[in-house]
């Protein structure tokens, strides 16, 4: 492995996707000069996601979320190289997200997942998590009128993206939230037509078992 | 059967529409997020920005201030430590500091009107002067934060090996563009401002043994309110020099701190304090249009 050299960690910064990669590789490989790098270049990006998402529960509750952002910011992190960083490798460029964007998708989810774990997460005590959603809304009603409320439909989307895949979540994200046709969808992922609408079958799947 | 049929249809018909929902909502919390609040975590609008854009200035916003604060030098190396630990990387050197996106945009980059085109087919390259790993924040006693040196512009080699990090620097023609970077690790807490110097070297990167006189460079540095230095231009304006290799010393201190002998500088260890001020460097090579 040959490290970066002062010029590429700087052309990695300024976005080029080529020395991106190098830099996620040598981060990977244990290059601290690269990690070190890595963190500069994303932390902010993941910051930005825990942030927003800790002060929509901090600040209606008055808590005081300071001290959990660099501990949940590492955490993102660490998902994101686990197993020899196959998440952050999974990222192409040819696909259309820029290397910030593609993490601020993935954060995105981990983040939902951090929210909704059960390791002692302070953050989790919220009366409309999991466990209570089932009892939300009467029965006897259809999907619509049970998810009438903002903090239920709300709720319900952190448990959906904490549940997808990244390429699930990637998948919700271009056909739903970003409305694309699925032929460009197709052509962005380079998957079959059969192979997304296997994906969205699973994805209306889990939505109806998320849903009482 | 048909029953059947008209339940399943009827219940896809609200998944589909669940599922819009849910997209409808996604797209409302994104458009619903200040872009100041971003801003500010990534680091690209200071603090007293933020307060100037925004309408709140109440408890809420303090809350809101602390959540978005970018992390800090400290955190970011613990964190490169920890990642560094769990990927099985920890026995390496400890990491010199690198570029730092999350420090505050400087109004001039938010507001300058003179962007410094840079000509499609010359390289854009920046350059980051390391810094000792102790040297994070703030210089005991200074009042002064760290530094670090961001260098763009310059002309690419079309051959031969990459310059080595700090030894070679780039190479400049008279009208290649020349941008320069000084970047406080925190916020410099009240005026700064730096003196450039020029030392000529010969071109293996050594002192020249003659002629060798140190010189100031007649340039003023941009300064921000945070404490960032920035010169930028035409070579041949910034750096008024002949030919040859030039090793560039940045004095930063206090106005009333700052050398004005070349020689006092001269033999100053670069990315370290001394005596209040703290010292960059950066070698560049000078060539004919």
């Amino acid at each position: 492995m040959s490290p970066l050299t002062p010029e590429q960690l700087g052309q990695a910064r300024e976005g080029d996707a080529a020395t991106q990669r190098l830099l996620i590789r040598d981060a990977i490989a244990g290059d601290s000069r690269a990690m070190r790098a890595l963190v500069e270049l994303l932390s902010p990006v993941i910051q930005t996601e825990v942030s927003f998402a800790i002060r929509r529960r901090a600040i209606p509750a008055r808590r005081d979320g300071r001290q959990d952002i660099a501990d949940f910011v590492q955490e993102v992190f660490l998902e994101l190289l686990a197993n020899e960083g196959r998440t952050l490798l999974s990222w192409d460029a040819a696909r259309g997200r820029s290397l910030p964007s593609f993490v601020r998708l993935v954060a995105r989810r981990r983040v939902a997942r951090i929210f909704r774990g059960h390791r002692g997460n302070p953050w989790n005590d919220d009366p409309t998590e999991n466990a209570e959603f089932d009892r939300i809304g009467p029965a006897n009603t259809n999907q619509e009128r049970r998810l009438e409320s903002r903090q239920e439909l709300a709720t319900l989307l952190e448990m959906l993206r904490s549940r997808l895949s990244d390429r699930g979540l990637v998948l919700f994200e271009l056909l739903y939230v970003e409305q694309r046709a699925v032929k460009e969808v197709c052509e962005v992922m380079n998957m079959s037509r059969a192979a997304v609408d296997t994906w969205n079958s699973r994805l209306r799947k889990l939505v109806r078992s998320l849903t009482p | 059967m048909n029953s059947e049929n008209d339940m399943h249809d009827e219940h896809d018909a609200e998944t589909s529409a669940l599922l819009d929902q849910l997209g409808a909502l996604a797209r409302e919390q994104l458009s619903t997020r200040e872009p100041e609040w971003e801003e500010f975590a990534r680091g690209e609008l200071a603090e007293h920005e933020l307060r100037a854009a925004s309408d709140d200035d109440d408890d809420d916003f303090e809350r809101s201030l602390e959540l978005f604060r970018p992390l800090d030098d400290d955190a970011r190396e613990r964190m490169t430590a920890a990642l560094l630990s769990a990927t099985g990387g920890a026995s390496q050197a400890p990491a010199p500091v690198i570029a730092l996106p999350s420090r505050p945009r400087p109004r001039w980059r938010r507001v300058a009107a003179t962007v410094l085109p840079l000509a499609a087919a010359a390289a854009l390259v920046i350059w980051v002067g390391q810094r000792p790993p102790e040297t994070g924040s703030r210089v005991a006693g200074l009042g002064l934060p760290s530094y670090q040196i961001e260098v763009r512009g310059g002309v690419q080699r079309e051959r031969g090996p990459r310059p080595a990090p700090g030894v070679d620097g780039h190479r400049y023609t008279p009208s290649s563009e020349f941008e320069v970077v000084l970047r406080p690790a925190t916020d410099a807490r009240g005026p700064v401002r730096a003196r450039v110097f020029a030392f000529p070297e010969a071109l293996s990167g050594a002192p020249q043994e003659t002629g060798s006189k140190g010189q100031v460079i007649p340039v003023t540095m941009q300064a921000s309110e945070s404490g960032s230095l920035r010169m930028a231009g035409p070579t041949r304006e910034l750096l008024p020099l002949a030919p040859g290799r030039w090793r560039l010393v940045f004095a930063i201190g206090r106005e009333d701190r700052l050398p004005t002998d070349p020689e006092r500088v001269r033999s100053l260890a670069a990315h370290e304090e001394h005596d209040g001020l703290w010292i960059e460097e950066y070698r560049v090579e000078l060539t004919g249009d």
